[in-house]
């Protein structure tokens, strides 16, 4: 298999809690706690999971937007965290950043002419006249028409911010797109529309994306590869096909259980899960699923469990695989 | 067949921007009998939100005014009522619950004190007596610290926790009807497999009549036993629930089932409505989806088609379905 685009190794997202004004602060929130996984050149990989479980830290943390409490990001070979700020920066060019809300990540001060000339400025690509020529090419392919140029963005509906943001996110010709749930603030029919638009782009630039994502219908759509994440932990990563198809952690079965079919003729077997997800300030020790996990077993509650390979291109952390 | 709980007739409110009227719900009709649960599906904006506070006499007058129709529950005119009569109705007779659980209880006060003020309110029972009811409410709706949880304040619970709270609340007069609004919408998919579990059983127990508002499909086909489809104002599409996802007939609803990503099957590429929804005043003849619709005719653009009825039960405003 050819070498991945991006690696991510053991990575730690952990926040201080403030415990007093003079005191240093002795617990943390472990956003994201030793997670691992690869993004091979082209393919989307999903990432999916509750609020709060740490998916979006894990995509702010890839960018560095957010800097790791320990492990390493592979980008294209070079290790990010080991990178000057000036060289962090050129590197950001090839990886960019959908955020979910249309209406507070674009400025509104500026027109969509200035939202979208300010990253080249900023990477100081061409002249005016090229960069004008490059808006108007990246406009045009995210379905955006040339009269938008001088508009302010309160002036868009959601689902054309949304195309605003990913024209903004595709104009410096990045490698890799990390979409924080790019979606989730639209409505059905606008959504569809953007989907569609994310997979012909992917096919045109031959993109790479991280898509975060609460949705399990729009990953199963989108993604070749899934990761679901419980608590700042992967549960269970692989082929989306795989993990649809026959889930391996009790977790992920309990997602897929849980998603409303758009059919009242199925009356699907459900697996209703107890309490709600822990704090991650002070996540249970062992398994972190184990307070409500149907399957436990004794083991569970005392050693965390490591993800193993069950498949080609399947793994999931769980002790029920052995 | 159980009687008519609510009776919503030509309903018409309209918004005042900017030294303009504009009709934000247009003309609609629809009941709900003892026991049903009515969905009520749309995009954001279609005037799913505005139709509950109608029947909530919650408009917010001005800029917004019921210009015509009638609101009969169990037989009496809600628009006739006068404020203090209408004290009596709201979270007694009808009840709502909200999308956000977070901003709908009030950050001050205690759970207890939130649930007792309703049933105090409503009922002549003594402090003790209420208190007795909002703990036997919470444990109704499956929390099983009632007593603790009946002392803290919201920020102390999780989203799930608290919307259980808000149905709670919501039911402990029991009410005649119940307006859910987005009620699940917040949560995450685990948890709202909890809340629809509970409404559900619920539901089979109290015989409350429900109106659902929500904009997921999967969770219509799931709660509901008669649907309404709103777009721009209006209702395109009513039908069992069966009926309208085996056998869609207006282009919107066909749309909308057509654009979802579903689990169960791979396609390559999603069907979309092309387009948006037209600002409310843009269109003023013809059909409002005709921007949009794969099946536009000349017709269309002329004359607005009227819900005409297919069969029995089910109705589509379009001309496609005209006789």
């Amino acid at each position: 298999m050819a070498k991945p685009l991006l690696e991510v190794h053991n990575l730690k997202v952990h926040f201080p809690v403030k415990s007093s004004l003079f005191r240093r602060s002795r617990s943390f929130v472990k956003a994201v706690d030793d997670v691992s996984f690869e993004i091979f050149r082209g393919e989307t990989l999903g990432l999916v999971g509750e609020s709060g479980c740490g998916k979006s830290t894990t995509g702010r943390a890839i960018l560095h937007l957010l800097k790791p409490t320990s492990g390493q990001v592979i980008f294209a070979g070079a290790d990010l965290a080991a990178l000057s700020g000036e060289e962090l920066r050129k590197k950001r060019k090839d990886l960019q950043m959908v955020f979910q809300d249309p209406f507070a990540s674009l400025n509104p001060r500026l027109t969509v002419e200035q939202i979208l000339s300010e990253p080249l400025q900023a990477h100081h690509v061409g002249d005016p006249d090229e960069r004008r020529q490059r808006i108007a090419e990246i406009m045009e392919v995210c379905g955006l028409s040339s009269s938008c140029l001088k508009r302010y963005a309160h002036e868009f509906s959601g689902g054309q911010r949304q195309r605003i943001c990913i024209a903004r996110a595709l104009i410096l010709k990045p490698q890799l797109i990390v979409a924080d749930e790019p979606v989730s603030a639209l409505d059905v029919s606008i959504q569809s529309q953007i989907l569609n638009l994310l997979q012909d782009l992917q096919e045109e630039f031959g993109l790479t994306y991280l898509f975060i994502s609460h949705d399990l219908g729009v990953v199963k759509h989108l993604c070749s590869r899934v990761g679901v994440m419980y608590l700042g932990r992967l549960a269970e990563i692989g082929s989306a096909e795989k993990i649809y198809a026959r889930p391996l952690h009790p977790y992920t079965e309990t997602l897929l259980s849980a998603i409303p079919v758009c059919d009242p003729r199925v009356k699907k077997e459900r697996i209703i899960l107890r309490g709600d997800v822990p704090s991650p300030v002070d996540p249970p020790q062992g398994c972190a699923f184990v307070t409500r996990c149907p399957k436990a077993l004794d083991i569970c509650r005392t050693e965390r469990p490591a993800l193993q390979k069950a498949a080609e291109d399947h793994y999931a952390a769980c002790h029920l695989l052995r | 067949m159980a009687e008519i709980v609510l009776d919503v007739k030509n309903l018409k409110v309209n918004f005042r921007n900017e030294g303009k009227e504009y009709t934000v719900v247009n003309n609609i009709s629809f009941h709900i009998r003892k026991g049903e649960t009515l969905g009520l599906v749309g995009e954001s904006g279609c005037g799913k939100s505005i139709t509950s506070l109608s029947i909530m006499g919650l408009v917010p007058s001005p800029p917004g005014r019921i210009v015509e129709g009638e609101i009969r529950y169990n037989g009496a005119n809600l628009l006739a009522l006068k404020e203090k009569d209408w004290n009596k109705i709201r979270g007694n007779e009808i009840s709502m619950i909200f999308q956000e659980p977070m901003t709908s209880l009030t950050p001050v006060f205690t759970i207890g004190r939130q649930l007792d003020e309703v049933i105090r309110l409503h009922t002549n029972l003594s402090k003790k007596q209420a208190k007795a009811r909002s703990i036997e409410m919470l444990k109704r709706v499956g929390i099983s610290r009632a007593e603790q949880i009946y002392a803290s304040y919201p920020h102390e619970l999780s989203g799930g926790m608290r919307q259980r709270v808000m149905i709670a609340i919501g039911l402990a007069c029991d009410p005649g009807l119940l307006i859910a609004d987005e009620p699940t919408t917040a949560l995450d998919v685990t948890i709202q497999a909890q809340i629809l579990d509970l409404m559900k059983s619920l539901k089979a127990k109290t015989q409350t009549a429900i109106l659902f508002i929500t904009h997921d499909l999967g969770v219509v086909a799931e709660m509901c036993d008669r649907v309404m489809v709103m777009y721009a104002g209006e209702i395109v599409e009513e039908a069992d629930v069966d009926a309208l996802f085996h056998n869609p007939k207006h282009p919107y609803t066909r749309g909308l089932l057509q654009s979802i990503p579903k689990i169960e099957e791979k396609r390559r590429r999603l069907y979309s409505i092309s387009g948006q929804v037209p600002a409310p005043g843009s269109i003023a003849r013809g059909c409002r989806f005709r921007d949009r619709c794969p099946s536009v005719m000349e017709r269309c653009a002329k004359e607005a088609p009227e819900l005409f009825s297919i069969e029995e039960k089910h109705a589509c405003r379009c001309w496609l379905h005209a006789e």
